[in-house]
């Protein structure tokens, strides 16, 4: 018997990636998938994780009942939908968000689009990921991460990994008290801020928020 | 009942041991009853910085595996009587132990001891929860480098995770003329960036090199400013209200020290 490869799945850095075969029709991937993910189910299970769709192009309804058969299958919730199939490159008004809140299947869904409150601080080696935005009552040192995929409000300092927006969001924003990440990323920007600026900043208390504008990212101070 | 202290840090060669040892001594010449436990299988240190190497005849190990007595495995101090070292074993790794033989053994220490001091090994994996897995409180050693303190805010993270409520800080090897030229972070910058309460801060000494080859803790050399500074950190373990000594040999430094982080004297 042949080997069937219409779909793979692959381990990625931040998550699965699963690869259509451009060969494969429609219903062929959706049954491929649904026998991978219930032969695997354990390896699945409970997760909650991102999902990087490659290769073969669908129309975005096959998309979203590829992302179906994943929930229904696993038990598992999808933090970010990632495409890179093409579908939402043509249309760039839908963002991979609006895939994921259009159809909430439970409760559980739902809540997860509200802001979650971290308090305490994020020391080195601590990280936040969340589907809405954050709000971390404390310091986020550095070596620490939060990836969120609306904004991020730090009352403290930032010091390690802010990442908002992560979705594609460019309208997200980061704000905290004192901002010297070792890095920013808001959407697919990413930045650092100079050293020696650093040095003689780090410990004033001077809120700022950042934000995209055009194609960079702007740190401008909270003022009335 | 006694209170078990783990001495930790992260990064490696930032002055565990060294603390560890001169802690033990200190406490011991306060007079109390103190077990120095080395947790370092593997690697073991303690016992040499000690000079108590050629004493060893049961160790860790040999405990937890029943070999020995517990009684039998601590060894007597050659200059305090009331200071015992439990030896780490050098044959074998950090897998020879769990956490919960580290508990167990930590219990049956507190019955007969006033302070149970472990020397924690550098890293974040199995030694590490090892030593941390019966301890009440904390202290971590960091020096003034950012790589130094950024290991520590790891641990400190990870202690808070294993519900270790009580974690201080010891500074080692500050150098006060690095920090006026701006060419060393200043203790302010530290506690800024960890967000715990100073324990002690100790200056850095060559005295502390020549003590440690030697095998006798600084803690007992009246001469030795490092010295000053644990015996200075002995008397806050036992609860007592003890002044930041001056790192430097003119005035203003203390000054400028507790109004730049509000000391409690």
């Amino acid at each position: 018997m042949q080997k069937d490869n219409s779909v793979i799945f692959k381990g990625g850095k931040d998550g699965i990636v699963i690869i259509l075969s451009e060969d494969a029709g429609y219903k062929q991937i959706a049954e491929s998938l649904r026998e991978k993910i219930r032969s695997s189910s354990r390896f699945f299970a409970d997760a909650t994780t991102t999902v990087t769709f490659k290769g073969k192009q669908l129309s975005e309804d096959e998309l979203l009942s590829l992302i179906d058969i994943i929930k229904d299958e696993a038990n598992m919730s999808i933090s970010f939908i990632e495409d890179l199939t093409g579908v939402f490159e043509i249309n760039k008004e839908k963002k991979a968000e609006d895939v994921v809140r259009k159809k909430p299947k439970s409760i559980s869904d739902i809540a997860t689009d509200g802001a979650y409150f971290h308090r305490s601080g994020l020391r080195n080696g601590q990280a936040i990921s969340h589907s809405g935005s954050v709000v971390i009552l404390g310091d986020v040192n550095a070596g620490a991460e939060v990836v969120a995929a609306g904004n991020v409000v730090v009352f403290g300092a930032i010091r390690g990994m802010v990442h908002a927006g992560a979705m594609g969001d460019e309208t997200a924003f980061v704000c905290s008290l004192s901002m010297w990440p070792t890095q920013l990323r808001i959407a697919s920007k990413i930045t650092y801020f100079p050293k020696e600026l650093m040095q003689e900043n780090k410990n004033k208390i001077d809120p700022v928020y950042a934000f995209v504008k055009g194609d960079e990212i702007y740190v401008a101070p909270i003022v009335n | 009942m006694g209170e078990v202290i783990v001495i930790t840090s992260g990064k490696g060669g930032v002055g565990k041991t060294t603390t560890s040892a001169n802690l033990g001594c200190g406490l011991a010449i306060a007079n109390k009853n103190v077990v120095l436990i080395d947790a370092d299988i593997g690697l073991r240190n303690l016992d040499v910085v000690m000079g108590l190497e050629n004493r060893i005849v049961y160790d860790l190990v040999d405990v937890v595996e029943g070999k020995c007595r517990l009684k039998q495995a601590l060894i007597k101090d050659k200059r305090y009587p009331n200071l015992y070292l439990l030896a780490a074993a050098q044959t074998k790794d950090k897998t020879a132990v769990s956490p919960e033989q580290m508990v167990k053994l930590c219990d049956a220490l507190r019955e007969e001891h006033d302070y149970i001091i472990i020397d924690c090994p550098a890293g974040i994996e199995q030694g590490f929860k090892n030593a941390i897995a019966g301890a009440d409180r904390a202290i971590v050693v960091a020096t003034p480098e950012v790589s130094s303190v950024r290991d520590a805010d790891r641990i400190v993270g990870l202690l808070e995770a294993a519900e270790i409520k009580n974690i201080r800080l010891v500074l080692n090897r500050l150098r006060p003329d690095m920090i006026k030229r701006k060419e060393m972070m200043t203790v302010d910058d530290v506690v800024d960036i960890l967000a715990i309460e100073v324990l002690g801060l100790v200056p850095d000494d060559e005295a502390i090199v020549t003590s440690t080859n030697r095998g006798e803790p600084a803690v007992a050399d009246n001469n030795s400013r490092a010295g000053l500074a644990f015996r200075n950190i002995t008397q806050r373990i036992m609860g007592n209200d003890v002044p930041f000594m001056e790192l430097e040999e003119t005035g203003g430094f203390m000054a400028w020290l507790k109004k730049t982080f509000r000391i409690k004297n």
